[in-house]
């Protein structure tokens, strides 16, 4: 009978997050991208993207023209990088895209790793298309703050000890 | 639940709600200015195109496995004005001038940037620019633009405060012809 | 009487006296039937499996090699919880907080409801087909320290229960 009281509660627990996760991952399938929203983490594209702004992608077309905003990544850095679409070349097969920073002095050439001059369909995780401000700043604090990161989870812990009175 | 973390919640949910609602109007409604200022059907006037080749070594220039590659640079005049493209949602006008060229095949299509600028205020909308010279050195993925004809078109991306990025180009397209590059005989004579 | 309510919220004094309808309907001498519950249960444990199973896959398997597995799941979660939402938030079924049998092996299932701002327990009794409405003011049901006192909840079911048996007779 208890039992089933705390399943219940764990469930009721649980479906917050498993709420937030697949819709996050349905989004991902609409937009044909493991992230389809990001947080600029670089000022490299200032003042266009400041670091906490938040990135809406889709990745379904098969052609990133030249202007567009992309995401990518790539095996020299561990965060996936911003950019704008200097140059492209395509044709039905395939495309070669060239990207910059509008912040940077040169193109990414030396970002793209050995030996690699363009990159293909498959390092773009997806092509900016809606922005807002500031919000994802959240995030970084939460990953690169500690101090504000135990102060959430201390306030998180506190709310769910009064809730349960 | 009638305690302060309840009501703290409620506020923050009706402020969530508002602000996205405000957002949301906010980017329909420059969008809608936008277009009744028909800013897709603005005019440029690109003019006295000189184009230059060279032949490159370096990795930053495109070359791969020691093989030089052919670089191009162009001069030109530009005149054009981006004012209606600044309303209250304007963060940032990213002004760009490209060439786009065909390839190999005829289902092949190249596209490069030669020159683009980031525009922050109105006041700096109004572009006039005579004998600028490119600000990228482009090269092709093959090793040469054999002499290609490419047109010139200037494009532009607003970038909102808040909503979607809105791209658009102006409608003049202007030819010019890939300059081949001086073979050492000729540089010899001069 | 376990928990202390809130008297100024008519939500936390429902779900409280709701709480207590298991016991009070077992001095009727009705005996609680889990199905519906364990249904529920069974529902909301396998939305949890779903997406604890695709969160492995995507530590797993790159995006576009679990693309088609990934859309498997995701439709069967939706489902599964759209079912879900059906029985425990549609108008229909989210007032049912209790369903049992007596010895003679007769059903009797229990909606209980509030309206935002009126301290009133309103209680339907289905006996079958039949229906019964009735209702009972919180202030009969709490002291004055929050505490719950089931005596009063119990004498207003029995009379209902009696009135049907009465009939049936």
């Amino acid at each position: 009978m208890n039992l089933r009281k705390q399943i219940t509660q764990f469930l009721a627990f649980a479906y917050i997050f498993t709420g937030a996760y697949m819709t996050w991952r349905a989004l991902g399938i609409i937009a044909n991208t493991h992230s389809p929203i990001v947080v600029v983490l670089t000022g490299s594209m200032e003042p266009a993207f400041q670091r906490g702004d938040v990135l809406f992608l889709w990745n379904r077309h098969k052609i990133n023209n030249v202007g567009d905003v992309v995401v990518y990544e790539t095996s020299t850095k561990d965060i996936p990088i911003v950019h704008r679409v200097l140059r492209e070349h395509h044709n039905p097969n395939k495309q070669y895209v060239l990207t910059k920073g509008d912040n940077n002095l040169v193109d990414d050439l030396s970002l793209y790793g050995r030996k690699k001059n363009y990159l293909t369909q498959d390092d773009i995780i997806g092509t900016v298309y809606g922005y807002v401000p500031k919000v994802g700043y959240i995030t970084i604090l939460l990953t690169e703050n500690q101090y504000f990161r135990f102060g959430i989870f201390g306030l998180m812990a506190l709310s769910s000890l009064f809730q349960s009175e | 639940m009638f305690n302060l973390v309840s009501r703290a919640q409620a506020v923050s949910n009706h402020v969530l709600t508002c602000s996205m609602i405000l957002g949301a109007l906010v980017a329909i409604s420059s969008l809608i200015q936008l277009y009744s200022n028909n800013v897709w059907g603005l005019n440029n006037s690109i003019e006295n195109i000189k184009a230059n080749a060279s032949l490159k070594n370096s990795f930053q220039y495109g070359s791969k496995n020691g093989k030089p590659k052919e670089n191009s640079i162009i001069k030109f005049d530009l005149e054009t004005d981006l004012s209606s493209l600044f309303n209250w949602n304007t963060k940032q006008v990213f002004v760009y001038l490209t060439a786009e060229y065909p390839g190999k095949s005829e289902e092949s299509y190249n596209k490069v940037t030669y020159w683009d600028k980031i525009i922050t205020n109105k006041e700096d909308a109004k572009i006039k620019l005579s004998n600028q010279r490119a600000k990228y050195s482009v090269w092709d993925v093959e090793d040469s633009f054999r002499s290609r004809i490419a047109n010139l078109t200037l494009e532009w991306n607003v970038q909102p405060h808040i909503g979607p990025l809105i791209y658009g180009k102006t409608v003049t397209k202007t030819p010019f012809t890939f300059a081949e590059v001086k073979t050492k005989k000729t540089t010899n004579n001069q | 009487m376990s928990s202390k309510a809130n008297l100024y919220s008519v939500t936390q004094l429902r779900t409280i006296a709701d709480e207590n309808l298991s016991e009070v309907f077992g001095s009727l001498g009705y005996e609680e039937s889990f199905t519906f519950t364990d249904f529920k249960l069974g529902l909301g444990l396998i939305t949890v499996a779903l997406s604890g199973g695709l969160f492995l896959i995507e530590k797993k398997i790159s995006f576009n090699d679990s693309y088609y597995p990934t859309i498997g799941i995701l439709v069967l979660y939706f489902i599964t919880s759209g079912i879900l939402w059906v029985f425990t938030q549609s108008s229909k079924y989210k007032d049912i907080k209790f369903i049992g049998t007596n010895d003679a092996n007769e059903k009797i299932t229990c909606l209980t409801s509030t309206t935002k701002y009126d301290p009133i327990y309103n209680i339907e009794l289905q006996f079958g087909e039949e229906r019964k409405k009735t209702s009972i003011e919180f202030m009969k049901m709490f002291d004055d320290f929050s505490n719950f006192h089931p005596d009063n909840l119990t004498e207003v079911l029995k009379k209902e229960i009696e009135k049907v048996a009465k009939k049936d007779q």
